[in-house]
């Protein structure tokens, strides 16, 4: 495995370009962008669009969705952390248990 | 077009002139990295149709028939007519396409194209509704790859859009729900110009208008479809491959310019 991927939606709303569309945004906004980013690397993995953006428009779209999926990407991590972090106290306190026997 | 991984393999050696070349900024037909290849495009070849588009990209040859025919809309588009897109891979235009249901490279195709079409808004679907939410004109634009040479998308695209430009029908108006046809010819009502631009990435160069032996040894592709007022409409990565966010950028802005020629030549061919 090489990393994690985190994904992120930009899009076009009432004129302004914003991230996480809901379903009624995504209906009736003017764009969506679907991105997937690799963070390490820093490289796109997905990347589609529709609708209408400039191109100054779609350069800030996709600086708020590579932002947004870095943020993703480190809850990503906490949480496998955490969840290993649990699995790895709980060895332990086994382990401790097994000394004291 | 992901066409590429499904291909007989070439050989290792040609595939290695293919990347060697291009690393030293050389391509296999001596063109520059952003140059596209010689383009023709011939609107009305096909008699019986509404419209019709054949271009050549190179030696990629693409043939678009558009067909225009009364039929009931969607539910939740009463007022609006319907396009759809359908692109078929005629297995002479390579060894590696087979007769048959279309496979997912002609499926990926004719979704570009109609996204291209339909986020663009180049038809006034409003302007095709007969009678809301009971009749309205349906648009079926065919695709035919005739010769593969590569870059399928933007020559597809562009055969369509030819197509669309070129197609006429009849004036009508609406008596008791349903048309009737006047003398007067009209064009499909179109308000926009969408123009697709594809690049590929190979190694760690991206090269535009990939030819066949390039898109072989791609890692990944690009499509970016702009409008007349250089707004992107549409866009579809492709392959496995990745891109960082300056390439994107810079992807972007190249097809935007380049968008700008292309559709200025497919209109001069209009007028």
């Amino acid at each position: 495995m090489r990393e994690l991927v985190a994904g992120c939606a930009a899009g076009k709303v009432d004129g302004k370009v914003v991230l996480d569309l809901s379903d009624v945004e995504d209906k009736q906004g003017e764009a969506d962008l679907p991105v997937a980013l690799m963070p390490k690397s820093n490289v796109v993995s997905l990347l589609q669009m529709d609708g209408s953006l400039t191109e100054e428009e779609f350069k800030q779209a996709l600086d708020m969705s590579t932002d947004a999926c870095r943020r993703i990407y480190e809850m990503q991590r906490d949480a496998l952390r955490q969840k290993y972090h649990v699995v790895k106290d709980e060895a332990d306190k086994e382990e401790e248990t097994e000394v004291n026997a | 077009m992901s066409a590429t991984h499904q291909l007989s393999p070439v050989a290792r050696l040609e595939q290695k002139t293919v990347v060697d070349l291009i690393g030293k900024g050389k391509r296999v037909d001596d063109r520059g990295s952003l140059d596209y290849r010689p383009t023709t495009i011939t609107l009305g070849v096909v008699e019986k149709a509404n419209g019709s588009a054949q271009v050549y990209l190179g030696k990629t040859k693409v043939l678009a028939g558009v067909k225009i025919q009364p039929g009931t809309p969607f539910a939740d588009t009463p007022d609006e007519g319907i396009l759809t897109v359908n692109a078929e891979f005629v297995p002479l235009a390579s060894p590696t396409f087979e007769a048959g249901p279309p496979d997912e490279n002609s499926i990926e195709l004719a979704r570009v194209v109609d996204r291209g079409i339909r986020e663009s808004k180049a038809i006034d679907l409003k302007k095709l509704c007969i009678e809301p939410g009971k009749k309205v004109f349906m648009i079926f634009v065919d695709i035919y790859v005739l010769d593969h040479d590569g870059n399928l998308i933007d020559a597809a695209a562009m055969a369509a859009l030819g197509a669309l430009v070129n197609a006429k029908m009849h004036a009508f108006k609406v008596e008791k729900g349903e048309p009737v046809y006047l003398e007067e010819i009209i064009p499909v009502p179109m308000q926009n110009y969408p123009v697709s631009i594809t690049t590929v990435k190979v190694d760690s160069v991206t090269v535009l208008d990939p030819c066949l032996e390039e898109e072989q040894v791609m890692s990944c592709r690009l499509t970016v479809t702009t409008g007349k007022d250089d707004n992107i409409c549409a866009m579809q990565k492709g392959g496995l491959g990745f891109l960082s966010p300056d390439e994107i950028k810079q992807i972007v802005s190249t097809s935007i310019s380049k968008a700008k020629d292309l559709r200025e030549k497919i209109l001069s061919n209009v007028k």
